[in-house]
């Protein structure tokens, strides 16, 4: 990752506007997915739960966009509140992941030696445990809901994340700058806050970034599974559960739209998150990326 | 450039796939084709291979029904009898009709006849039943020198009785509300074929947990080791060839079988098959293909939601519907805020739609079941009801909100609804339940899912919010002192009501039937009126078979878990001609 330069959110945007278009596209699905996530309550024609009890399974119309559930509740609705759901869970829990494995990352890195070793060995422990089966377990014994989801989900990933904070860590505090301020008498706490986490940023953000689809394709998986976001929230994951495979051979479009909005989702994210790696990364930049074989090859 | 266009041209199209894909086998709906009518079932044919299920399936660990009772409770119906049963002939869908022998766990008492035991009578003391002569111990057992073929005595019948009392499923039994220990260690045999059960305290409901709970195993299996399938002994219609662990469980005729069928006037030994297999499939996808592809003959338990399909792909395949027995209903916490008032338990039941909830989740059954069944004692029919009852049934969402402001909550509140993660109907419905209250009564309900045995766990000890799903079995008139009676077992809704304990205190030495319907028809009413419990809907499960399998119009004996085996027959050349 690009370590020991500062983060400028201005002149990132101008490179990935000039050097990866499809990150581009993937800004603006994630833009708009954070668009339609806070302007929910304008944007859908009906509540996320209102019931509409003589049309149950209605193909899409004029009136129902996208058709109804079983249940007689508008889809198209409960698309545009389920993208709350998803931002609220994939920033959140992204967030909480970055923070712990800035925290991890950083204070293992710093301190190294024994304390170093012993915390890599607990994140390795950590790391072994199958993801999934360690979310259901977990899941089931704080119970399902928004709030236990993100927690776990953050901590999860931001545990694993951990490694790479320390990476970057270890790199920075071999500099010169860091020595100085070491010799001038800085404090650990000034050193850390004002000479290491600035210079680590970019890492930070490529892991937030890169979190971000995963954690909304997770809340969906839980979700599907029953161990997610409880009903009736509209989740895309449980829009996709039981009752959307029961009915897919009558109403397709139970399966069919969730199934879209959370792939044009994760695709954006994904694009964006894998644009901001590919630009930050200096391994890849204009090096092994396809971008940078072009660019290579344009210079001669 | 070319390479960016053709890139994101190519995102666009995956992303438009999907969609594409779902249109084109949305393509291929057509609407539904009826099963064709019953045939008539000829001349009886003996021979031939019956293949079956019931319940979604896996392995049973133990034989011993005794002690460890599912899933082995449907795979030893075959082999051990019952003391009684439900006459199916005679009341079932081939007699009179009064009766369907559904997925019902428990046959009303009119409909019941003896088994092994042929007669009894009973008093406020004891129980005297009369073992049928002739009926043998098979001797037939897959491991070799288990017993002897022997005729079945009332000391068996005393042995067997008292060895399940003493088990953990009867002291399960015993230790429920409704059935008050009635028995005492007074179980013995008076002669060869009479056996007597002095009661410690008489019970109205005293047959179903006598004559229909207890599966007769040879003692010489019990002694033998209980657990193994392959030691297994009854009096059954078939003995077991092999139960393989993980594949399927097989059974052979018992050619010396005690029942006899008449049909058209001449009598025949029974059973007619020489084989049947009940294959172990745990999926529900797999078990639809095997039934859609003749690997199954009959499949007893077919969700509605694969009707639609069935009936589409095999029109062939000869159906019914039947009321699964289990009744879903909301309870409400009589004994918390704001449920303590009883026109706020009105109003909740006044103000739920029930035929929106049933249109949407459960789609067939019977609406009106609870808390006791149509054609079970003490059922009052829906017109019989008082007028202030009788409201309760209509969806009225006006008077429901007046009525919760005139109790002081004229915004409504918010309620907290546990259900079990694995009950994915009662989640469902609980999904409904949330969308219908707020929109018609203001009331916010938050659902809670919780795991299958915390779940257990909080209905035994009480410990849930405001509300809880629940599903009940009111097959039996019990139902009603069960969930209703100060401090009853199931008592869920922590309702108490004087009248409804003294009546369930009367009703439960009362042999008579004229005697007690009257008192269970009050209860009912008073049970009802004071809404403790919203009942919903009882769904219903569809039989499928195919017409090969002749004798048979979808009817399952339901106190032994199974189709009648022993008077169906197969009917190969049909099987034959139709491409099986």
């Amino acid at each position: 990752m690009e370590t020991g330069r500062r983060f400028r959110p201005v002149e990132f945007m101008n490179r990935l506007w000039r050097e990866k278009p499809l990150g581009m596209v993937g800004a603006a699905i994630t833009v708009l997915l954070l668009l339609i996530g806070l302007l929910a309550d304008l944007l859908a024609p009906y509540g996320m739960n209102e019931v509409f009890r003589r049309e149950l399974l209605e193909r899409p119309s004029l009136k129902f966009w996208l058709g109804t559930d079983n249940f007689g509740r508008d889809i198209f609705s409960r698309i545009i509140y389920g993208a709350r759901i998803s931002v609220v869970v994939g920033l959140s829990a992204s967030a909480i992941a970055a923070v712990s494995s800035a925290l991890i990352g950083i204070v293992s890195g710093y301190v190294g030696g024994r304390f170093d070793l012993w915390i890599q060995r607990l994140v390795d422990a950590w790391m072994s445990l199958p993801g999934l089966v360690l979310l259901i377990f977990m899941i089931s014994v704080v119970g399902p809901g928004m709030l236990q989801l993100i927690v776990v989900l953050g901590l999860l990933l931001g545990i694993g994340g951990s490694r790479v904070i320390r990476s970057a860590v270890i790199a920075i505090k071999e500099n010169e700058y860091v020595a100085a301020a070491v010799a001038v008498g800085s404090r650990t706490s000034e050193l850390l806050w004002r000479h290491i986490l600035p210079n680590i940023m970019a890492p930070i953000i490529v892991q937030f970034t890169t979190n971000a689809p995963q954690v909304i394709l997770i809340e969906a998986s839980l979700s599907f599974l029953g161990y997610g976001i409880p009903p009736p929230a509209p989740s895309w994951g449980s829009m996709l559960g039981f009752n959307a495979r029961r009915y897919m051979f009558q109403a397709w479009w139970m399966v069919v739209w969730p199934g879209v909005a959370l792939s044009v989702v994760v695709f954006g994210v994904n694009m964006f998150g894998d644009a901001v790696r590919d630009l930050l990364d200096p391994k890849l930049r204009g090096g092994a990326g396809r971008y940078g074989l072009r660019k290579r090859k344009a210079k001669r | 450039m070319y390479k960016r266009a053709s890139m994101l041209l190519a995102s666009l199209l995956a992303v438009a796939l999907v969609p594409a894909l779902a249109f084109a086998s949305a393509a291929a709906d057509a609407e539904p084709e009826p099963a064709t009518a019953a045939m008539a079932d000829g001349e009886p044919q003996y021979g031939g291979t019956f293949t079956y299920l019931i319940w979604g399936t896996g392995d049973a660990e133990s034989a011993d029904v005794h002690v460890d009772i599912w899933p082995a409770l449907q795979y030893v119906s075959p082999v051990l009898e019952k003391l009684a049963n439900g006459n199916i002939d005679k009341y079932g869908p081939k007699g009179t009709g009064e009766y369907t022998f559904g997925p019902q766990p428990t046959v009303p008492y009119k409909f019941v006849e003896g088994n092994v035991v042929e007669s009894w009578e009973v008093t406020a003391e004891k129980a005297t039943l009369h073992v049928r002569p002739g009926v043998f111990w098979t001797g037939l057992s897959v491991n070799p020198g288990v017993m002897e073929r022997r005729e079945y005595t009332a000391q068996d019948l005393a042995t067997i009785l008292q060895r399940i009392l003493e088990s953990p499923r009867g002291g399960g039994v015993v230790a429920s509300d409704f059935i008050a220990t009635p028995y005492s260690e007074s179980i013995y045999a008076q002669d060869d074929y009479t056996a007597i059960i002095e009661f410690k305290q008489f019970y109205f409901e005293w047959w179903t947990n006598i004559l229909l709970s207890f599966e007769q195993m040879a003692p010489e299996t019990i002694a033998a080791g209980p657990k193994d399938w392959h030691n297994l002994v009854g009096t059954g219609p078939f003995v077991i060839k092999e139960y393989v662990s993980g594949s399927h469980i097989a059974y052979q005729r018992n050619p010396d079988y005690w029942k006899r069928t008449v049909i058209d006037g001449k009598e025949y030994q029974t059973p007619f098959v020489d084989e049947m297999v009940w294959p172990f499939i745990a999926d529900e996808s797999t078990q639809i293909a095997a039934l859609r592809t003749a690997t199954l003959d009959a499949h007893l338990n077919v969700d509605v939601s694969h009707q639609e399909s069935l009936d589409r792909t095999n029109p062939d395949l000869l159906k019914t519907e039947q009321p699964s027995g289990d009744a879903n209903f909301i309870v409400l916490r009589a004994d918390k805020e704001p449920f303590t008032d009883v026109n706020v338990r009105r109003a909740m039941m006044i103000g739920t739609d029930r035929g929106a909830i049933f249109d949407a989740v459960t789609g067939i059954g019977v609406g009106y079941s609870w808390p006791i069944f149509p054609g079970s004692t003490g059922h009052v029919p829906m017109d019989d009801l008082p007028e202030s009852t009788r409201m309760l049934f209509d969806h009225n969402p006006d008077l429901a909100r007046k009525m919760l402001a005139d109790a002081g909550y004229p915004d409504g509140f918010d309620l907290e609804i546990t259900v079990p993660t694995v009950e994915l109907e009662m989640i469902d419905l609980a999904e409904m339940l949330a969308g219908l209250w707020e929109q018609d009564l203001g009331v916010k309900l938050n659902i809670n899912i919780v795991d299958h045995n915390a779940y257990g766990a909080m209905r035994e000890q009480r410990t849930y919010g405001n509300i809880i799903m629940w599903e009940g079995y009111p097959l039996l008139s019990s139902s009603v002192i069960d969930y209703y009676k100060t401090g009853a077992y199931s008592n869920y809704s922590m309702y108490s009501n004087p009248r409804i304990d003294e009546l369930a205190a009367e009703v439960s030495v009362l042999s008579e039937v004229s005697d007690l319907e009257p008192l269970l028809q009050e209860m009912f009413t008073i049970a009802l009126d004071e809404v403790a419990i919203i009942p919903l809907a009882m769904a219903s499960q569809y039989t499928y078979w195919w017409p090969w399998v002749r004798n048979y119009h979808g009817e399952r004996n339901a106190t032994i878990i199974q189709p009648p085996v022993e008077t169906l027959w197969i009917d190969q050349a049909l099987k034959q001609e139709m491409g099986y």
